[in-house]
């Protein structure tokens, strides 16, 4: 007590101060042990009972801590004030303290801990029925909760259900006041506290929440969290069905339609599932029209048996004609681009939808991936339809180069200034071949306006895609030297335009001359 | 008078520049200096505590006198009470100044280390170095504002000062009984985990 009295709170100014000698660092964690978080304080005996049938209580532990209470703050309304990043270092020493190397701190003793070193601030104390609406609070609460997860121990799901209804504000209305840090901390230690059909209104709260969040980083790892628990409860499908409903409303912006979602769940969607189920949710989200849920489905497919039966029962041939009817919504037809990575045939019937979209108005994500169709189709087969298809595109590309603005790189912002830009990426990212097929005057056309875009390019921040770095992506690619009509074009472009960009000329003649030597060392070993 | 305007006469008397017949003459500069370093009051105390010069010269007398003297000396009234006056008057001084808090922290640690050392060939001396815990803790966690002070105007803090001071504070809880308790307990949860 008289050690707690008079050097606790200087102590642990000193442990947070990273200039301070390291040797007195371990002699005040080690003091800071030995009369602070010992046994004896931690399990406090009455006069008549014996030390190994007493109960780890907080009895004595908060009186010692009590040296580093604050004011109390929530009293006056001024409840933003929690200054006490020394916490979760305490914390770590008080856990390391009980903890052996052949056995981890109880549960028990760990939930007294926490409890007692959440009690020198009135804003954490659990014992308080006071909400914590400061976002301080929340997240020094989320660093405790790191210190368990990195010294491997765990806090009895009582606590946590008092930690989330008290800290998390996931019914708060300002997307900003949800501690995203903590629900993520507590997901990471026992995803059941948010996850198990006994608290489904927090399961709820949780999607809501989500659904009001803006995305980020933080919210993407919740999301992750969030799949994995339901991957590991073996009961992915009820994330799918949660995430249908989440679409059903909601903003194009809202985290349910992001990317980072769709990659997540693909990552999981195969070995949480059987081939079978696989088949039977396609099935059902086609019905339903869901293609977010359906894009990322496909895109985690790795298994080729899965594949094949998708081909045998037809399933995937009836997601693509449901797909090219819905015109009015561009992630079908990203779908659509998806399944031509499997089978680039079935998307035969859909080309003259994609002609028609090419030819609609104000349809310029749509067209996006039913340029993309086209040519994946024409990639792959001979069809007439989508050669014509394909000159149309560049035709149209080639026309919005001339008229060309920034471009930020985002589906969300293509329009018909950068409609073009969209389309020279995709060419260059895969299909270089289909250049070479198309009608010669319809190549030059194209080509020609994006070098001349490229020359009258400014330099602009690297978040914008502009189309001199496609053009210097396009001569970079070795595989354009195995196509002679898009390299005597690319040749012709770069030399005609004398004041043409410098790097851009010595990349090409570089990028030639290793292909050429590429050429002649192949021609020897034949 | 003030102790700091006697420091220079004392200091003749013990190198022997004033020339006068004074049997156990170190003996009884030691007695005096720690006895009216320790119970000086008000400002010409505090002076005096906080004074370099006087920590040197508790210094040189526990060198010149004979470590049985030394212990009588400290039996009678103790080092820890007047490191701990000199430790809050120590902090009191940071908003003045840090460079004399160096060295005044200095001074005491080399007292101190002098002390240990000396308690090696007279056992009584540790003993003398004991006080309450109340009032060693009260030295550990005033030393350690001051660390922190120093530290946050990028003074350097030596080994020593923490070493000397921590020092103290164990030998305030060695032999204690609650602090035997404490161990047993420990062993026993120890012995219950494992």
């Amino acid at each position: 007590m008289i050690w707690s009295e008079k050097c606790l709170r200087p102590a642990t100014t000193l442990l947070m101060d990273p200039n301070a000698d390291s040797a007195l660092k371990k002699v005040l964690e080690s003091m800071i042990a030995e009369y602070v978080f010992s046994p004896e304080i931690l399990y406090p005996t009455t006069s008549t009972q014996k030390q190994a049938a007493a109960e780890p209580s907080t009895q004595d532990l908060i009186p010692l801590l009590a040296p580093l209470r604050e004011e109390d703050t929530s009293m006056s309304g001024t409840s933003e004030l929690v200054n006490i990043p020394y916490l979760p270092l305490l914390f770590r020493i008080s856990i390391d303290s009980q903890s052996t190397k052949r056995c981890k701190a109880d549960m028990s003793v760990v939930n007294i801990l926490f409890t007692a070193l959440l009690s020198v601030s009135p804003i954490l104390d659990l014992r308080s029925e006071v909400l914590g609406v400061s976002a301080a609070g929340g997240d020094i609460v989320a660093l405790l909760l790191q210190v368990l997860t990195k010294t491997g121990t765990a806090l009895p799901s009582t606590t946590l259900s008092r930690i989330i209804t008290k800290f998390a504000n996931l019914t708060s209305q300002d997307p900003n006041q949800v501690r995203w840090l903590l629900i993520r901390e507590i997901l990471t230690i026992d995803f059941d506290s948010f996850l198990h059909p006994s608290v489904a209104s927090l399961t709820s709260d949780l999607f809501s929440a989500l659904s009001r969040a803006t995305p980020s980083e933080l919210v993407s790892n919740v999301l992750e969290l969030v799949v994995d628990g339901f991957v590991k409860a073996r009961d992915i499908l009820k994330f799918v069905d949660q995430w249908t409903k989440r679409l059903k409303s909601g903003s194009e912006e809202d985290v349910w339609r992001g990317d980072a979602l769709a990659r997540v769940f693909a990552a999981k969607v195969e070995s949480s599932l059987t081939s079978p189920q696989i088949l039977k949710t396609v099935n059902r989200l086609r019905e339903e029209q869901q293609w977010v849920i359906l894009d990322a489905v496909l895109r985690g497919l790795r298994r080729e048996d899965t594949e094949t039966q998708l081909l045998a029962t037809g399933v995937l041939e009836a997601v693509v004609e449901a797909a090219r009817k819905d015109a009015a919504e561009w992630r079908a037809w990203r779908l659509l681009v998806r399944i031509g990575d499997i089978k680039p045939e079935l998307l035969v019937p859909a080309i003259e939808d994609a002609v028609w979209l090419l030819r609609a108005d104000n349809r310029w994500k749509e067209a996006v991936f039913a340029s993309e169709v086209l040519m994946r189709v024409l990639d792959r087969t001979d069809d007439e339809d989508a050669l014509e298809g394909v000159n149309m595109v560049v035709d149209m590309a080639a026309e919005a180069l001339e008229k060309l603005q920034g471009w930020d790189g985002t589906i969300a912002t293509v329009d018909d200034q950068n409609f073009g830009l969209a389309v020279a990426m995709a060419v260059t990212g895969g299909y270089l071949s289909v250049l070479e097929e198309i009608d010669r005057n319809h190549r030059n056309k194209f080509v020609d306006s994006l070098f001349q875009a490229a020359l009258i390019t400014q330099d602009s921040s690297a978040s914008t895609v502009n189309a001199r770095q496609i053009c210097q992506a396009m001569v970079g690619k070795p595989e354009i030297y195995e196509y002679p009509a898009v390299k005597g074009i690319g040749v012709l472009a770069s030399v005609n335009s004398k004041p043409f960009n410098d790097r851009i000329q010595t990349q090409y003649y570089l990028a030639s001359l290793q292909a050429s030597l590429h050429f002649l060392q192949l021609q020897k070993i034949c | 008078m003030p102790l700091l305007s006697l420091l220079s006469t004392a200091r003749d008397l013990y190198t022997l520049s004033i020339n006068i017949f004074f049997p156990r003459r170190n003996e009884w500069l030691l007695e005096w200096l720690v006895q009216r370093l320790k119970e000086d009051e008000g400002e010409s105390g505090r002076q005096a505590r906080t004074a370099k010069e006087c920590w040197d010269f508790l210094r040189e007398l526990l060198q010149a006198v004979e470590p049985v003297a030394v212990a009588g000396t400290l039996t009678r009234h103790g080092i820890v009470p007047l490191v701990a006056k000199m430790m809050g008057e120590a902090k009191e001084m940071t908003g003045e100044t840090t460079e004399e808090v160096s060295e005044l922290l200095d001074g005491m640690a080399a007292v101190l280390v002098l002390l240990r050392g000396i308690a090696r060939s007279e056992a009584s001396i540790t003993a003398s170095m004991r006080s309450t815990p109340e009032v060693c803790a009260g030295t550990l966690g005033t030393f350690l504002e001051v660390y922190g002070i120093l530290l946050g105007r990028e003074v350097r803090v030596e080994q020593p000062w923490i070493d000397a001071v921590v020092d103290l504070w164990k030998g305030s809880i060695w032999g204690n009984a609650d602090s035997k308790k404490v161990r047993s307990l420990l062993r026993l949860r120890g012995a219950k985990v494992s």
